[in-house]
């Protein structure tokens, strides 16, 4: 009995064959990781948004305590602004301010009507000592994504 | 019984272009995995300062909310390495928190309790700047943290800020 065995090594074409598979794949696991990284940084960026919304919430209460006549009463309604520190104190401006680097804050004041329960409603009697304000954030030249908004009662309380 | 064994080798022309092909497949594959590690480095590095300036930022607004006064003996405002010392009331009871910058960190102190540190040992806080505001009928504490982290294309500087009323000072 004869046996002939052949040993053959790997031709170029399976090598190249083998070679665009794996690059494929790792091309795949690169592009996986850098979405999984886009996502997770998209998280912290809400999460700052909401940080700013708070911080804005809190700055407009500073301004009502501060002097409600003088802070927040003379501002125009249905008109965007945007919150400024000064070193000192808030207040509100309509150029526009850019915050942590990468966000814009907008702040919209609009009227509060009460019914005749004194009740917030639809129509009604405007209240002059309350307001209703529109905090939104969104990413700097990107308007139209909201990342965080929140909508509160700034009322006069200690009627200044 | 006779076996043939045929051992076929590879030419020289094979073995060049086989070198070849090989040295060019492991050089995309190095530089690809080299370019990603730049990128997930210093994507990464920015998400973790983020997170760590907004958990810092949002602790020391919620715990200024507890705040009835400032002991100002124990304050430093308007400085880049700022203290605030607050007597804060929780459940009825009394109690000075302190936040300083110690040796790049962010520290927490409850009355003389031990020293704690909020930020972790490889970031770098920078600037713990504090500014109190008085209104007239209440007191609010505004104050900025800047973390400063350096990558291979430079050092960036990333601020955090954050106002808070101190709800047991109206």
């Amino acid at each position: 009995m004869s046996s002939h065995r052949y040993i053959g090594g790997l031709s170029v074409v399976e090598i190249i064959v083998s070679a665009a598979i794996i690059a494929i794949a790792v091309t795949g696991i690169a592009g996986a990781w850098q979405l999984y990284i886009k996502v997770a940084n998209l998280g912290t960026q809400y999460a700052q948004a909401t940080m700013l919304v708070e911080e804005a919430s809190e700055a407009l209460s500073v301004m009502r305590d501060t002097n409600w006549t003088s802070a927040i009463n003379p501002l125009s309604l249905n008109t965007t602004y945007y919150l400024y520190w000064d070193g000192t104190t808030y207040s509100a401006t309509t150029t526009q301010q850019v915050s942590s680097g990468s966000f814009v804050r907008t702040i919209v004041f609009s009227t509060v009507t009460r019914d005749v329960n004194f009740d917030i409603a639809s129509s009604g009697t405007v209240d002059l000592k309350t307001r209703k304000v529109v905090i939104t954030v969104y990413p700097l030249g990107n308007a139209s994504t909201t990342l965080a908004q929140a909508q509160l009662l700034l009322h006069n309380v200690y009627n200044n | 019984m006779s076996i043939i064994i045929k051992n076929k080798g590879f030419t020289l022309l094979e073995t060049i272009i086989y070198a070849a092909g090989l040295i060019l497949l492991l050089g995309a594959m190095l530089t690809l995995l080299f370019t990603t590690y730049n990128w997930y480095r210093n994507a990464t590095i920015g998400s973790r300062v983020d997170q760590v300036g907004t958990t810092l930022a949002d602790r020391i607004e919620r715990d200024i909310r507890t705040g009835q006064s400032i002991d100002t003996t124990n304050t430093a405002f308007a400085t880049s390495s700022g203290t605030l010392s607050l007597n804060a009331l929780v459940n009825s009871s009394n109690i000075v928190k302190r936040y300083a910058l110690t040796s790049g960190r962010i520290s927490y102190q409850e009355n003389s309790g031990a020293l704690q540190y909020l930020s972790p040992t490889d970031i770098t806080v920078t600037r713990f700047y504090l500014k109190d505001i008085l209104t007239g009928v209440s007191e609010a504490v505004k104050f900025n943290i800047d973390i400063t982290y350096s990558t291979k294309t430079g050092t960036t500087t990333r601020t955090y800020s954050d106002v808070s009323i101190m709800r047991n000072s109206y």
